[in-house]
C-alpha cells in the first residue's frame, strides 16, 4: 500500500511475470497468424478480460497468508488464460510449474476472487480448471 | 466354545477375564456425555460430522470443475447448511428412538 487507492503492485506483477504470459511456440513460425477456430478462440472467453486490477488476490484468504508462494487468483486466471490458447504449445511446461504446494493448492475454493471480480469474471473456475488439466494429464 | 474365559461357558473361569485397558475412561466418558452440557456438545459434534461431510461432497463437485456461478455457489453453499441441519435431526430423532427400544 502506497496510499489511499494505490496499492503497490511490485510483487503480483513478479508473480504474473513467473507465468510467463506470453504464447510460447516449437514449431516453426507460420507464413502468416497462427489460426483459431472460433471454437477455439472462444475458450479464452471469460479469461482475456482480465484487467490485472488484482481485486480478486487482493481477497483471497489464502493469498493474504501465503502470499510470498501462493500465486493467487489473478495470476492464475492468466495462467490458465494461457493453457487453453490452442496456439500455445507449452501446456506440459506451464503445468509442470503450477503443479506444487503453495503455488497452486494453497487455493482451496473459498471463491471470495469470484464473488469480488469488478468484471463478473471467474477466476475460482480458472483455477479449478488448472486442478482439473493436472488429474488428467497423469490418467 | 470359549465363554467365560472357560471352554463350556458355565464354570467358574479358571483366569480373571481381561479387562481393557485404562477401562475406567469409558465410564468417566459415558458420564461426560450423559450430562446436559455433554449432550450439548454431542450434539454440535453431530452437526460439524454432517456440515464436513457435506461440503466435502460440494468440493468434489468443484473438483469437476461444476457449479462455480456466483448463484450455483450460494445455493450449494446454503444447501449444505440446510442438509446438514436436516441430517442432524434426522441422527439425533433416529438414536433418541433406538436409545428409548434398549431401555
Amino acid at each position: 500500500m502506497i496510499k489511499d487507492l494505490v496499492p503497490d503492485l511490485t510483487h503480483v506483477f513478479a508473480q504474473y511475470a513467473a507465468i510467463e504470459p506470453w504464447l510460447h511456440s516449437k514449431t516453426s513460425e507460420p507464413e502468416k497468424e497462427r489460426l483459431q477456430s472460433p471454437e477455439e478462440r472462444s475458450q479464452l472467453d471469460g479469461y482475456y478480460e482480465c484487467i490485472l486490477c488484482f481485486c480478486c488476490t487482493s481477497g483471497c484468504p489464502s493469498h493474504w497468508w501465503n502470499g510470498n508462494r501462493f500465486l493467487g487468483p489473478a495470476v492464475l486466471l492468466q495462467a490458465w488464460r494461457w493453457l487453453t490458447d490452442s496456439r500455445d504449445e507449452a501446456k506440459g511446461e506451464r503445468l509442470d510449474a503450477l503443479e506444487d504446494p503453495f503455488r497452486l493448492y494453497r487455493c482451496h475454493t473459498i471463491l471470495n476472487c469470484t464473488r469480488t471480480c469488478p468484471k463478473g469474471l471467474n477466476p475460482g473456475k480458472a483455477i479449478a480448471e488448472i486442478k482439473k488439466a493436472i488429474v488428467e494429464r497423469e490418467k | 466354545m470359549i465363554k467365560n474365559g472357560t471352554t463350556d461357558g458355565n464354570s467358574t473361569p479358571a483366569r480373571p477375564r481381561p479387562l481393557s485397558p485404562n477401562i475406567q475412561i469409558y465410564g468417566v466418558v459415558h458420564s461426560a456425555i450423559g450430562s446436559w452440557a455433554g449432550q450439548v456438545v454431542l450434539f454440535g459434534c453431530t452437526f460439524a460430522f454432517f456440515l464436513h461431510l457435506c461440503g466435502g461432497i460440494r468440493h468434489l463437485v468443484w473438483d469437476t470443475v461444476h457449479g462455480f456461478e456466483l448463484r450455483s455457489i450460494y445455493i450449494s453453499g446454503w444447501t449444505v447448511v440446510g442438509s446438514s441441519v436436516a441430517l442432524t435431526a434426522a441422527a439425533w430423532v433416529v438414536s433418541l428412538f433406538v436409545a428409548g427400544w434398549t431401555q
